[in-house]
């Protein structure tokens, strides 16, 4: 039996050095895990067309040495065209993401693909495996990384600058054209159907808009985050949300699933109609993201429902003390909408109890940085 | 490329299978590699060639459906013999253990053995990479080494864990267990031996070990210990002193004794080492723990190993102003066994451990409780 396998691997080696001569060529490192091949770098090209390939992507090591694998699917079309990278998991608490993934995968044919749709489902592996935003790091003691804010990677950087440096360098670059990192709110908030967009790229707006959302936020990106790495590397792509935490919502994963349609549609990689897109939602494109956080610490009830429609002034939330007696009023700084609302009702200082997307004449045609954590 | 490995993979498990149809428990190759490793799901140490084999255990699957897989590594002698199980990690924070068994391991040689040794290298394995005592589950933990033999349907993954390396590798294999452990964080044990010394076979094992402290009882349920010893097969569990770190002292302790163990069954030539009459080890039947009803600061007045008498000042603990606000006293005429190393201590928290015998100070009747557990 061993002896079997190992041939098959080295026959497997053979066939790959003659077939692809090129520098990044898929490399299959022999393991199978499951029946799954693992690969520690993709190339799309070398893979056979008209058909689904899953793969275990072989990332970082844990403590003891042993690999985290994440679950990779490449749809891959049987003439040329657009490349489309769908990541989900990039935080672990985030499920709907990976539901449109597996969705997007469950219903596509590749047969009658033009370019490709590449799938990676969650990414931050300790982090979906403990339901968590961030990856657990045992640096002195145990803290929490948050991975969005580790791209591009840092190759010789902590296990999670690493890891998310093994995705971009051998995973992403080369690979894809445009890119969709798909989030949802972290545990205690809930998001709007969302888009964190770059302004400086035409294209991730022009993605964005081919998306059922109702908010665009155009801004100067997010230091470390996927979608600012991907635009950084030329793939233009943005950060979607899709409402809150831990479960599958049904109906954000029909919109996630709706949007990649379109980017299909649109980019002509399949020739299917347009579903309903942002625009068809009379989507509302900001430039500001306020963010009001908890000034005390107590139990807040949020009067606003996400999408709604908000006046300066309003009164959005209150929050009282085990007492019942009001420690804080919250109130909407500016005219906007709902992006982000607290659903713990217990909120303590700094965390978000309301978030508005707004527009204001300082962060025109979407000038101004992201700093927050979302 | 993928019809070779695929072929491979099912050429084994058709051997496998054929294997396991003629024999009843063969050893189950699933035609996995992972690092170059073969994957395991059971193993009959019959089937395996002599020599050295490292294996994957496939234990219970992560949330994802992604599998945890335990490290063995298995010295098969070139003659018949004692089977005897050396497993490490069964709680994720002790390290002693790994370099300990890595070291007996490293001192076999199949060809002069009779008979096997087989090593399971951070049996637990979510928590091995957490650094922590117990399993973490999404919403919960688990202490592996109170669910053995496991439950196949068991409401918990270290309970199916505990089930399918019990019945795939440990039960099947095993004449001979020592299940190497150390204190928890923030405490740290003598260099120390639970044992059932009512056993014979588990009595002369013991005392082949050089250390200072065992302590005769017969074990908690759930304990790997204490499922082999009741289905009949002698095993003790070693405490290597603290966790997290590699203790050199321990290490070669327990190695000694190891060895020794493998040598009084003949599973390898060579002369005993030091034994316990040589550690003059002092056996004792019961525990003291000194347990604290009020958080502060501690200032242990002993240390490990040291012998104490009734009344005698072991600990003060102070408050934040430096006041003294319990001092803690030995009821007992016994040894140290266990120490809390951590300075800050809660209510309830256990400040130190004497092995004792004969009477108990605190009920001079001799009717004390039994033990808590540890």
């Amino acid at each position: 039996m061993k002896t079997m396998v190992r041939s098959a691997a080295l026959l497997l080696a053979a066939l790959l050095l003659s077939a692809s001569p090129v520098t990044a060529a898929t490399v299959y490192t022999g393991d199978l895990i499951d029946g799954k091949k693992v690969i520690s770098q993709l190339d799309v090209n070398d893979l056979a067309p008209g058909q689904v390939h899953k793969f275990l992507f072989q990332g970082v090591e844990m403590g003891t040495g042993q690999h985290w694998y994440v679950p990779v699917m490449v749809a891959k079309g049987v003439r040329s065209g657009k490349r489309l990278l769908l990541v989900s998991g990039v935080h672990g608490d985030e499920l709907t993401p990976i539901g449109v993934v597996q969705k997007v995968f469950a219903e596509i044919d590749p047969r009658t693909l033009s370019g490709a749709v590449i799938g990676i489902i969650g990414s931050s592996r300790p982090g979906v495996e403990h339901t968590t935003r961030g990856w657990l790091w045992m640096d002195l003691g145990h803290s929490q990384i948050n991975p969005n804010r580790t791209w591009p990677g840092i190759e010789t950087g902590n296990t999670v600058q690493r890891h998310s440096w093994l995705l971009m360098n051998r995973l992403i670059k080369g690979n894809a054209d445009i890119g969709v990192d798909i989030h949802t709110g972290g545990n205690g908030i809930d998001f709007a159907l969302f888009s964190f967009t770059d302004s400086k790229d035409k294209e991730a707006l022009q993605l964005s808009k081919l998306f059922p959302i109702d908010q665009i936020y155009l801004h100067q990106g997010t230091g470390g985050s996927l979608a600012s790495a991907l635009v950084a590397a030329g793939i233009p792509g943005f950060t979607l949300e899709l409402g809150g935490p831990r479960s599958f919502d049904p109906e954000m994963i029909k919109a996630g699933v709706i949007g990649v349609g379109n980017v299909l549609s649109h980019y002509k990689m399949q020739d299917r109609p347009m579903g309903q897109t942002a625009m068809d939602r009379n989507v509302f494109i900001g430039n500001q993201l306020v963010d009001l956080f908890a000034e005390n610490s107590g139990f807040t009830e949020v009067f606003v429902k996400l999408n709604e429609t908000v006046t300066k002034g309003q009164k959005v939330a209150v929050q009282k003390n085990a007492f019942g007696e009001i420690v804080h009023e919250y109130i909407a700084p500016a005219d906007g909408r709902v992006a982000i609302i607290g659903t713990d009702a217990v909120r303590e200082r700094g965390v978000d109890v309301v978030s508005i997307i707004a527009n204001s004449d300082q962060c025109k045609d979407g000038s101004c940085k992201y700093t927050g954590d979302e | 490329m993928k019809m070779f490995s695929e072929f491979a993979a099912s050429a084994a498990v058709i051997a496998a299978a054929l294997a396991a149809s003629s024999a009843g428990a063969a050893t189950v190759f699933t035609g996995d590699t992972i690092d170059g490793k073969r994957v395991v799901t059971n193993v009959d140490l019959a089937d395996l060639p002599a020599g050295k084999h490292s294996l994957y255990f496939r234990g219970i699957q992560m949330g994802t459906g992604q599998y945890w897989y335990v490290p063995i590594v298995i010295a098969k002698g070139a003659q018949p013999g004692k089977r005897v199980l050396l497993t490490a990690g069964i709680h994720g924070d002790e390290i002693s253990p790994m370099e300990s068994v890595r070291q007996v391991m490293a001192a076999l040689e199949p060809a002069t053995m009779s008979g096997s040794v087989i090593a399971a290298y951070g049996v637990s394995r979510a928590s091995i990479e957490r650094v922590q005592r117990e399993w973490p589950t999404v919403h919960s933990m688990f202490n592996l080494n109170r669910v053995f033999p496991g439950n196949p349907k068991g409401n918990n993954p270290a309970a199916r864990h505990a089930d399918l390396i019990w019945k795939g590798l440990f039960q099947p294999n095993t004449d001979v267990s020592i299940d190497f452990h150390t204190q928890m964080s923030g405490s740290s044990f003598s260099d120390f031996i639970y044992a059932d010394l009512s056993k014979p076979e588990v009595k002369t094992m013991v005392s082949l070990f050089p250390i200072a402290h065992v302590k005769n009882d017969p074990g908690e349920p759930g304990t790997l210990e204490t499922t082999f010893v009741s289905a009949g097969i002698p095993s003790a569990t070693l405490e290597l002193g603290g966790p997290r770190i590699y203790d050199k002292k321990m290490i070669a302790l327990f190695t000694e004794g190891t060895l020794n163990v493998l040598k009084h069954y003949k599973v390898m030539p060579g002369p005993i080492g030091r034994t316990a009459k040589d550690a003059n080890t002092f056996i004792g039947e019961k525990f003291s723990h000194i347990r604290t009803g009020v958080g502060g600061f501690l200032d242990l007045r002993v240390g490990l190993n040291d012998k104490v008498v009734p009344g005698q000042v072991v600990a003060i603990q102070r408050n934040a102003f430096g006041e003294t606000v319990a001092e803690h006293k030995a009821t007992v005429t016994g040894e140290v066994a266990v120490i809390q190393d951590d300075a800050m201590i809660e209510p309830g928290g256990r400040v130190m451990t004497i092995l004792y015998n004969g009477l108990d100070a605190a009920c001079p009747s001799g009717s004390c409780p039994e033990d808590e557990p540890e």
